[in-house]
C-alpha cells in the first residue's frame, strides 16, 4: 500500500496544490478500511507524507546548494537545517495520517 | 450521539487544520503551500535558465544579452520592443519590488500585506497620493512617445506574470500568501507617486509654526533662516546664468497662530513608517574637458537612498537604432533614470525646493464648501476604496478644495496640504526624450519637463558641462509656505510659477566644473525663493575644494573624490565643542581622548574610534542645546548644523551679536534655578558620550571604532528577515561625500568620461535579481562596500564573446 500511496502522492505533487496530500490520504482511508488496519492506513499515510516531502525538500534544497534551508532554519528557528525537511516532512505525514483517518471515518459506520 | 458529535469534531479539526496550513497568519506563512517541496519556497531555490523564447507582443525579433557583471543588455529595432522587454527583465528580475513599490505609493498595501498596513494605506491616501498618480497617468497619454514606452512596458510586465504559476511566484508572494496583479500606466504612475514622496515629501512647516508661535517670527527666521550664505552655494557668485538677479520680497503676514489646533497631526505623522527621511541627498559634478587630463568631460554622480535588497535600482542598457542608453533604471518605470549614450550624460541629486505647503481653511456644510476671500466655493470629495487582504473593503474620503487635499479637521477647519506632486506632471516624458537627447541642447530642454520631484540636473556632452536646479515651484515671497498659513486669503496661494527659463542654471562656468549635493542654490540675489530646507553644504563644499584645486583631473580622482571621508562638519564644529570642554574634571583617559581629538584628521574610517567619539558627542551637545526648547515628542526639530555651529563659534570667540538670544537656547528651560551655560553643556554631553560608549562598547579601544556604530545595513525591501545583506565595513558618515550612513547613502554610483568613445564606470549596493537565492542578488555589495567600481559595459553592437550570454526573443507575429 505503501508505495502505491507514495507514487500517487508523488505524481499529484508535480501539478495539484499542497492538499494533494490530504486527498490521497483520505481516499485511502476510504478505500481501503476494510482490507488493511486503522493503524495500517495512518502508519502508512504518515510514512508516504513525510518521504515525499522530506525527501524532495532535500532534493530541491540541494540544487539551490542549501540556501532555502539555511534561510528557513533562521527563521523558524531551528538548531539545524536539516530540521526544516523533518518539518515538511512531519507536516505532509501528519495531514496525510489525519486525512486518512477522516477518510476511515467517512466509510465507517459505529465506534472505530 | 457521542460518537456522531466525535466524528463532527474531527471533521471541522480536519477542515481547519486544512484552512490553518492554507492561510497567513500574521508573520506566519500558508505553511502547506509554503513548505510544499514541489511548488513552494524550494522552487525558488532552483534557478531557471535564460532561454530563447517568442512573443506575440513583440514586432520584430530583440536579443537581449548578459554580461559577465550579469547586467542585461537589449538590442531591439524599435521603441515598443525596447521597452517591452525592459518591463519583461523588471518583471522577471524584481516582480515584487515593482508590486510592492506601486501599491506603497497609492495606499494599496494592505492588499497584500492585510490590516497592519491599513493605518499607512490611509496615510498615503491622506495626502493625495493616489490622486496624483492619477493625474500622472493622464500624462502619460498626451505623449505619444511616453504613451508607447508605457503601453510596452506594462505590456512586458503582464506577459511575464501571465508566464507563471504558483510555483514561479517571487519568494514574498508565497510567504504572504498573495499574487501578482496585472501592471497598468497607473502603476506606473503610482510608482514614480511613491519616489515623489521620497524625495519631495519631507516638510516642517507644522513644527516651525509651533516655533512661531512659542518663540516668534525675529527667532524662527534666526533659527530656520531662509537663505545660508555662508554656505558654497551650487550657483557660483556671478554665474546666475539666465536667471535674473532682484532681491525678492519678504512675507511677512498671514501666518496662522492657532497653530495648537494641529498640534494632534502633528503627533500623527511623528514616527509615521513612511515619512521619508530627512537625509536622501546625493552628488554630482561634472569636470569640464579644459580641466582634465585627457581632455574629456568627465561627470560623476552618486545617489543617497535608503538602501535595500533587491536594490532600488536596475543596472541595464537600452539600444535600438535611435538611442543607445546606458544606466540606472527603476523596476517600475521604463527607460534609464540616470546614465548616459553617445553624445550626453545626465546626473541628478535632489533639489529640496519647498514644493509642499499647509494652509488653513474655513469649511462649512459638512466640508462640501470652503471660504476664500470671504466667497464660499465648492470642495471635491474623492472616494477610494481600500481592499484589505481579508476581504474587508473599506472607503476613504478625501476632500479637496482648488490648491490642495485637506489631511486633517478640526472642527470647521481643515488643514490643507498643497503639494507639486499632486498635479499632472511630466517627469517620464523628460527622462524619455532625454535618453534620446543628443546634444546639451537636447538635454536641458528636456529636463524642462522634469517637474517633480525638483532635482539639480547636470547635463553634458562632449564640448559642454551644465547643472540646473531644476522643477516646477511657485513664485514665493521669501520664508512663504514655510509655516501653515491663512488660507482664507487667495493671496497666500500659489499663483504662478517660476518660468523653466529663469531657474538656476551655470554652463561652462569659470571655475571649469559644476556640482551640487543638496545644497542650497542661490541666495538672496536670485529672483525667486526656492525655500529654506536644504542639506547643510559640508559635501558641497568639500567636493568645491578638491575640483577648485589646479588639477588634471582623470576618472580615478572621481572615484577618489567619491570615496573621499573628510568630514567638514567635523572639521567646523570639533575645536569649538573642545574650546567649550572643561577639562578640569575628566580623567586622565579622558583628557587623552580630548588630546588625540586636538590632533584628529576628521577622517571618517571605519578603523578608528575618533569619528565615533566625535559624532557621539556631537549630537548628544546638538540635543542639549535644542531639545528642551524645539523638540516635542517624537518631533524632534533640531536646526542646521551650520546654525548650531554657528553658535558654537560665536559663543566662543565672544563674537555673538546676539549673545542674549544664543545663550537663551543653551540654557536649559527645564531647570528653573539654574542656568547651564555652554561649557556646562559641552562638558556634560561630553560625560554622557563617554558613559554611553563605556556601557554599550566597554573600554576605550577598538571596540569603540566607528565601525561598529556605522555599521552597514541593507534589508531586505520588506524587511523580510534573514535576506538582507551581511554586514560589512564601511567608511564615511552623512556627511562626507562617501555618504555612508548606516542603511542609506550611494545607493547608485557613476562616472562617466564623454570621450570619443563614451565610457562609464558604476556599482550598486545590490546586484540584479530580485531573487535571495540567486548569485546576482547581493553581488555587488562587498566590492561597493570596499569603493570599487565596475567599468560598465557599454556596447555599441551585439557582443559575439564567450563571457556573454546571447538570448534571442522572437516575434510571433
Amino acid at each position: 500500500m505503501i508505495y502505491s500511496q507514495v507514487a500517487l502522492i508523488l505524481i499529484g505533487s508535480f501539478w495539484a496544490p499542497w492538499w494533494w496530500i490530504a486527498v490521497v490520504g483520505l481516499l485511502y482511508g476510504w478505500r481501503f478500511k476494510n482490507s488493511y488496519s486503522v493503524n495500517k492506513i495512518l502508519t502508512s499515510s504518515f510514512i508516504s507524507g513525510f518521504m515525499v516531502w522530506s525527501i524532495f525538500s532535500y532534493y530541491f534544497d540541494a540544487r539551490s546548494m542549501g540556501q532555502v534551508s539555511t534561510w528557513l532554519q533562521q527563521i523558524f528557528h531551528l538548531p539545524q537545517s536539516f530540521l526544516v525537511y523533518l518539518l515538511a516532512g512531519f507536516l505532509a505525514g501528519f495531514v496525510a495520517a489525519f486525512s486518512g483517518y477522516i477518510g476511515i471515518l467517512i466509510q465507517k459506520k459505529g465506534p472505530l | 450521539m457521542r460518537e456522531t458529535f466525535r466524528r463532527f469534531t474531527l471533521f471541522v479539526f480536519w477542515g481547519f487544520l486544512l484552512f490553518a496550513l492554507n492561510t497567513h497568519w500574521g508573520s506566519i506563512p500558508p505553511m502547506g503551500s509554503f513548505l510544499n517541496p514541489f511548488q513552494g519556497v524550494w522552487q525558488n531555490g532552483i534557478l531557471k535558465k535564460d532561454r530563447d523564447l517568442s512573443f506575440k507582443e513583440l514586432k520584430e525579433s530583440i536579443f537581449v544579452q548578459i554580461d559577465d557583471h550579469a547586467v542585461p543588455h537589449i538590442f531591439a529595432k524599435n521603441n515598443f520592443d525596447l521597452y517591452f522587454a525592459q518591463g519583461y527583465l523588471h518583471a522577471k528580475d524584481r516582480l515584487f519590488q515593482m508590486d510592492l513599490s506601486a501599491r506603497a505609493g497609492s495606499g494599496r498595501l494592505s492588499e497584500i500585506v492585510g490590516n497592519k498596513a491599513l493605518d499607512i494605506d490611509k496615510f498615503f491616501i491622506s495626502i493625495g497620493m493616489r490622486e496624483g498618480a492619477r493625474q500622472s497617468a493622464n500624462a502619460f497619454l498626451k505623449d505619444p512617445l511616453t504613451n508607447e514606452a508605457v503601453t510596452a512596458y506594462v505590456s512586458g510586465i503582464n506577459t511575464y506574470i501571465d508566464s507563471l504559476s504558483f510555483k514561479d511566484y517571487p519568494l514574498e508572494y508565497k510567504l504572504l500568501n498573495a499574487k501578482p496583479e496585472h501592471f497598468t500606466p497607473l502603476h506606473i504612475a503610482q510608482f514614480l507617486m511613491i519616489m515623489s514622496y521620497r524625495l519631495a515629501g519631507k516638510h516642517f512647516d507644522l513644527e516651525l509654526t509651533r516655533v512661531l508661535k512659542n518663540y516668534g517670527k525675529e527667532k524662527l527666521y534666526d533659527l530656520f533662516p531662509a537663505y545660508q550664505n555662508d554656505t558654497s552655494l551650487i550657483i557660483d557668485k556671478g554665474e546666475i546664468g539666465r536667471s535674473i538677479a532682484s532681491k525678492p520680497n519678504v512675507f511677512t503676514d498671514n501666518f496662522v497662530s492657532s497653530f495648537s489646533e494641529y498640534d494632534s497631526y502633528l503627533n500623527y505623522l511623528a514616527g509615521k513608517p513612511g515619512e521619508p527621511e530627512g537625509f536622501n541627498g546625493s552628488n554630482n559634478w561634472a569636470v569640464h574637458r579644459s580641466k582634465t587630463k585627457k581632455g574629456y568631460n568627465i561627470v560623476a554622480n552618486d545617489t543617497h537612498l535608503s538602501f535595500n535588497l533587491p536594490s532600488v535600482w536596475y543596472e541595464m542598457q537600452l539600444t535600438n537604432p535611435e538611442t543607445n542608453m546606458y544606466g540606472a533604471s527603476f523596476p517600475g518605470a521604463p527607460g534609464i533614470i540616470i546614465g548616459f549614450n553617445q553624445d550626453i550624460t545626465w546626473a541628478v541629486t535632489n533639489a529640496t525646493m519647498d514644493v509642499m505647503d499647509f494652509y488653513e481653511v474655513e469649511f462649512r456644510n459638512n466640508f462640501s464648501e470652503y471660504q476664500i476671500d470671504g466667497e464660499w466655493l465648492p470642495s471635491k470629495a474623492i472616494v477610494d476604496v481600500i481592499e484589505v487582504k481579508s476581504g474587508k473593503q473599506m472607503e476613504y474620503v478625501t476632500v479637496w478644495t482648488e490648491q490642495g487635499v485637506v489631511v486633517d479637521k478640526k472642527g470647521n477647519k481643515g488643514l490643507v496640504l498643497a503639494w507639486i506632486p499632486h498635479q499632472e506632471t511630466t517627469e517620464l516624458t523628460s527622462l524619455l526624450k532625454l535618453n534620446r537627447s543628443h546634444s546639451l541642447k537636447d538635454c536641458l530642454k528636456y529636463t524642462k519637463l522634469f517637474l517633480a520631484p525638483s532635482q539639480n540636473f547636470i547635463c553634458a556632452d562632449k564640448k559642454d558641462i551644465s547643472i540646473t536646479h531644476n522643477g516646477k515651484m511657485a513664485k514665493k515671497k521669501v520664508y512663504q509656505g514655510s509655516v501653515i498659513l491663512d488660507g482664507s486669503k487667495s493671496k497666500n496661494y500659489w499663483h504662478e510659477y517660476i518660468p523653466s527659463e529663469e531657474m538656476p542654471f551655470m554652463l561652462n562656468p569659470k571655475l571649469n566644473f559644476v556640482r551640487s549635493a543638496n545644497q542650497m542654490a542661490v541666495d538672496e540675489s536670485y529672483k525667486y525663493y526656492l525655500g529654506w530646507y536644504y542639506e547643510d553644504s559640508y559635501r558641497g563644499r568639500r567636493i568645491r575644494d578638491i575640483l577648485s584645486q589646479n588639477n588634471k583631473f582623470t576618472v580615478k580622482d572621481m572615484q577618489d573624490l567619491q570615496n573621499d571621508i573628510l568630514d567638514y562638519m567635523a572639521m567646523d564644529s570639533l575645536p569649538y565643542m573642545i574650546s567649550h570642554l572643561d577639562t578640569s574634571g575628566l580623567s586622565e583617559a579622558q583628557n587623552s581622548l580630548v588630546n588625540q581629538l586636538k590632533s584628529w584628521d576628521y577622517s571618517m574610517s571605519s578603523d578608528s574610534y575618533l569619528p565615533s567619539v566625535y559624532y557621539q558627542w556631537w549630537s548628544r551637545l546638538r540635543d542639549s542645546i535644542w531639545q528642551d526648547q524645539l523638540w516635542d515628542g517624537d518631533r524632534k526639530l533640531v536646526p542646521q548644523a551650520t546654525r548650531t555651529i554657528k553658535l558654537l563659534r560665536d559663543l566662543s570667540l565672544g563674537k555673538s551679536k546676539n549673545q542674549v538670544n544664543d545663550l537663551y537656547w543653551v540654557d536649559d528651560i527645564r531647570t528653573i534655578d539654574i542656568k547651564e551655560s555652554l561649557k556646562d553643556i559641552a562638558t556634560s554631553s561630553f560625560r554622557a558620550m563617554w558613559n554611553h560608549m563605556q556601557k554599550t562598547y566597554g573600554e576605550i579601544g577598538p571596540a569603540w571604532n566607528w565601525e561598529h556604530i556605522n555599521v552597514l545595513n541593507i534589508p531586505h525591501v520588506a524587511k523580510i528577515p534573514g535576506l538582507g545583506a551581511k554586514p560589512e565595513k564601511i567608511n564615511g558618515s552623512l556627511k562626507t561625500v562617501l555618504a555612508n550612513n548606516r542603511g542609506h547613502g550611494p545607493s547608485w554610483k557613476m562616472i562617466v568620461e564623454l570621450g570619443p568613445t563614451v565610457e562609464g564606470w558604476t556599482n550598486i549596493p545590490g546586484g540584479v535579481s530580485g531573487n535571495p537565492f540567486d548569485p546576482t542578488y547581493q553581488h555587488w555589495v562587498k566590492g561597493w562596500s570596499q569603493g570599487e567600481m565596475r567599468k560598465a559595459h557599454y556596447w555599441l553592437d551585439l557582443q559575439d564573446k564567450a563571457q556573454v550570454k546571447t538570448i534571442e526573443w522572437k516575434s510571433d507575429l
